[in-house]
Formats: structure tokens, sequence, C-alpha cells
């Protein structure tokens, strides 16, 4: 469905992205783990069309897409819920998630849709004339997934869903993912939480320094050495040993 | 000083007040939008006021009709200077510093092409409003400061029922509050950026319009009311669209008082040090002390 050839990316002449290449099928869930600023949000950005690749392709379903808008991407059914759940804070939850469905005309269709953001989070639809900022942060984290639903997307990419969430509001937050992808909606997740993201994905990247540095399928990924030492909670003595192999 | 000259002070300054407004609006949309503060709001206000008068003169059209051409002309006109130079120089990556100082260069160049195509002699606008007074007690109104003020809120509401309550004014909204998270719900910057200015220079071109209906029509007319307007716009704290109304609507009460209680040789004045004062004291305004209280 969504296919990364070598993607590159640099931001005012530095590399932020050296050579990224991925693929994500049809009703997957794919993760892309690693440390911080190690390149996961820009790559996130680059298929959203926030940033510009500087080199290399991006293709959804066959389509070249690097070149597109922000707005265009959004209208081919790619939905990218960012880092911070970025919920708008001085409009009320509905209004929310109506801009999500800014580019839906058929408003029987937004009324639909809504019905079912509300379904999957009753506490959206009890919240529904709050301001965006007066929400905790489990539900602004809800709002942000709801609002990106809104815009009926084939493809759901995921930044840091679980950043600062408590440990209960995170199973909410990633039931619902489950739930989703249940109706059919592709997912790119972007993790440092490796333990949760590896445990709801099918396959998994691991992304070191701007580049992919290994890939296989969740479970392989959760039973891999490397990836139990770096992102699982190995320990600083494993950490140690690699700096000295490297 | 009697009642009825307090009840005829008051409906001056809430008139110059609504049109203070209504400029001070268009500034605090762009700020919200852009991050720009548009020092040329003035002067696309003149820019509607003065081909309003010429679309006036030449179609003898009645009022509410110039008032739309005033509205529509001032309207393209902002949207045109956006694209043409303050995007140009957005997608050029300039500081907001420079884009703010070409504001300023904007006016300027404003204010020379019209004196140039216009002439510098002002003209007035024909009588639009009957002549007769309302009475109201012993107070004796000028129908034409009741109509500026009916007509400077009934615009005003209808913003506020755009912004809330139609699908493009909450994007808009979204756009001005988080720029790059509005884009991933598929909104256009550019296109919701020039839909911002061409609101503010409908805006402007209605206070152009109001305001040449009580005095006159000039190439400079836009200078002093666009500081004002500025004035106001920080008064009601910058950035608050219920500010900014609230904002335009004191000064001009404030300045009319002002020019009567002090002198009217301070008129202009009066508003740079409330300005002063505000920035001094508090920089918030009104919606910061609002936001406080709460």
């Amino acid at each position: 469905m969504l296919e990364l050839k070598h993607l590159q990316v640099a931001y005012r002449g530095v590399l932020a992205l050296h050579d990224v290449s991925l693929i994500v099928h049809r009703g997957e869930i794919v993760t892309l783990i690693g440390t911080n600023g190690t390149g996961k949000t820009t790559t996130l950005k680059a298929i959203s069309g926030l940033v510009r690749a500087t080199q290399g392709k991006i293709l959804l379903e066959g389509e070249r897409i690097e070149a597109l808008g922000p707005d265009q991407i959004v209208a081919r059914g790619i939905a990218h819920v960012p880092e911070g759940r970025r919920v708008f804070p001085q409009l009320s939850v509905h209004e929310n998630l109506t801009v999500g469905a800014h580019l839906v005309k058929d408003s029987k269709e937004i009324r639909r849709v809504l019905d079912e953001v509300f379904a999957m989070f009753p506490r959206l639809a009890e919240r529904r004339r709050q301001l965006g900022e007066t929400l905790s942060g489990g539900e602004q984290q809800m709002l942000a997934l709801g609002r990106a639903m809104m815009s009926k997307p084939r493809l759901l990419m995921l930044d840091e869903p679980s950043l600062g969430l408590a440990p209960m509001v995170v199973e909410e937050v990633a039931k619902a993912v489950l739930a989703l992808r249940k109706t059919g909606v592709t997912v790119l997740l972007v993790e440092q939480n490796a333990t949760l993201a590896l445990a709801m994905c099918d396959r998994g990247y691991v992304l070191e320094h701007g580049r992919v540095t290994l890939s296989d399928t969740g479970t392989a990924l959760q039973r891999n050495p490397r990836v139990i030492s770096s992102y699982l909670g190995g320990g600083v003595a494993d950490d140690r040993v690699e700096v000295r192999t490297a | 000083m009697g009642a009825a000259q307090l009840v005829e002070l008051a409906v001056g300054g809430l008139a110059i007040g609504c049109i203070y407004s209504l400029i001070a609006l268009g500034m605090t949309m762009i700020i919200r939008a852009t991050g720009i503060v548009h020092f040329a709001q003035g002067e696309v206000m003149m820019v509607g006021s003065v081909l309003g008068l010429s679309a006036l003169l030449l179609l003898h059209l009645p009022f509410l009709a110039v008032l739309l051409v005033g509205m529509a002309i001032a309207g393209i006109a902002a949207v045109a200077i956006e694209l043409g130079i303050y995007r140009t120089l957005r997608m050029r990556g300039t500081p907001l510093a420079n884009i703010i100082i070409a504001t300023i260069g904007v006016s300027i160049l404003l204010q020379n092409v019209v004196q140039l195509a216009w002439g510098s002699e002002p003209k007035s606008y024909p009588k639009l409003f009957a002549t007769d007074h309302y009475t109201f007690g012993a107070a004796k109104l000028s129908p034409q400061l009741i109509w500026i003020i009916v007509l400077g809120v009934v615009v005003m509401l209808a913003l506020q029922a755009f912004l809330r309550w139609t699908r493009t004014g909450i994007a808009m909204q979204a756009a001005a509050q988080d720029p790059e998270a509005a884009q991933l719900m598929g909104i256009n910057l550019t296109r919701s950026t020039a839909i911002t200015f061409l609101i503010g220079g409908v805006l402007a071109g209605a206070a152009g319009v109001l305001l040449g209906s009580m005095f006159f029509a000039s190439f400079s007319m836009g200078f002093l009311p666009g500081i004002k307007a500025f004035v106001a716009a920080t008064l009601g704290g910058l950035g608050s669209i219920g500010g900014a109304m609230v904002g335009g609507i004191l000064f001009g009460l404030l300045e009319t008082f002002g020019a009567v209680w002090i002198s009217t040789a301070y008129k202009d004045a009066i508003g740079m040090v409330l300005l002063i004062v505000i920035l001094l004291v508090f920089p918030q305004g009104l919606a910061g002390l609002v936001r406080r209280g709460r």
C-alpha cells in the first residue's frame, strides 16, 4: 500500500534521514522504533508532505506522492496523528472533529463517522462542548485519533501515541488502534515504547541515525538480542557492550 | 455637561469606535493566522473608501451598494497584497520582523499610488442619509452615526457567526491555532490565509466607506485610523477577536470624551499615550485581564 524507496530528507542542508526504505501492506500494523532523534518523526512528516524529501520516492498504491502538498495527501487517504496530539486548543471537541472531516463534503457521511468516533470514545461524546485545551492527556490523544478517523483514512500514521500517558490510558489507546485495524485501516506506528509497539505490530523496522538497520516481524524483533538490549530495557551493561563492539 | 450632550457624544464615540473595531478585527485575524502585524490595514480601508466613492460618483449607486463595492474592492486588494507580496516573502523564508516592516512599505506604496491615480484633494461623500435628527429625549442624534453603529455591529456579528458556525470559519480558526496540525487535516494554508486577508480587507472596506461618509475620502485618510486600530487591538489584547471589537469601541469612546474633557488639540495624542500605558501596565490587554480573572 505504502512504499518508501531510499528516502532522504535534509533540514537546511543537514541530513535528518539518510536512507529509509520500507513497505506497509494493506491491513497491516507496521511499527517504526528507534531512540530520540533518529528520524522517526521526520519519516512520517515526509510521508504526509510536511517536509520535502530531498531524494527518494514515496509511493501510495504505486503512485508517487512525494511532491504533493499535505492537503492533497490527506485527500488520498493518509491521516497523520502528530506527536504531542496537537489538538486545536481553542476549539471544542466537536469542532476539532469537524475540522478532521475538512475534506469530506457529504454532511450525512460526516455525521455517520462522527457517531462511529463517539461510539469508540464515549468520553469524547460527553465532552463534546469542552475546549480541546481543557481535556486530559489521554482524552486529547483520543480526540487526536478520532479527528484523524474523521477523514476516513486508508492509512493511519501515529506518532508516539503513548507519550506521557498513564499505563491504563495507553492500554485504552492501544485497544482503539487495534479496533481500527479491524475496520480495515492500515496503521504505521512510531513509538519510543518499543515493548508496546512490538506487541501490537505485525512487522517492525528499527531506525538508527536516519537509516533502517533492521526489519522483521514483530515477534522476531521481540526475540532479537540487539533489539532487546537497545530498545526493550536490556540494561545499561548491554549498552556498554554494544558501544565497544561498534 | 448635560445628559443630552453626553448621549450625543457617546453615540459619536460609538460610531467612530465601530470603525476602529472593524479595522482592528482584520489586523487581529491576520496576526492570529500569520503573526504579521499588518500596518497597511488602514490603507486597505482607504482603498475601499476611495474606490467606493468613485463607484458612487460614477454609477450613482445607493448607499448599501456603495458599502458592498467598497468591501469587495478592499477585500480583493488585501488578497492581492497577501498573495503577491507577503506570501512570496514567507516562501523565501523571510523573517517575520522583515515582513512586518514590508507592511509599512505597502502602506506607503498604497498611499502614493492612490495619490497619483486619484489625486491629493480630499473628496467628500455626498449626503447619504436623511439630515433630520432623531430625537432621543433632549438629545439630537444624527441618523448617519446611528447607521454607522448599526451597520458596524451587523458586520461584526456576521463575522462572529461565520467564524463560529461555518466549516470554513472553524477551519480558519484551526489554521490560526496550529498551522501544521491544520495542514494534516487537509486544510490548504495558502487558501486559508488568503481567506483571512479577504475577510480582513472586507471589514476594512466597510470601515472605509463608513468613515468616508462621516468626513471625506483621501489618500492619507487611512494612516491615523490604522495606527489607532492597532492601539485598539492592543487594548483588547493582541490576537483576541472579542478584544478587538471591544477595544475599538472603547478607544472610540475614550478618544471622543478625551477630546472634549481634555482638549481637541490632543485628540490624537491621547491614543498614543494610551498605547504606551497599555504596553507598560497590562500588555495582555483586556483579553488578558479577563483570562486572569477567570
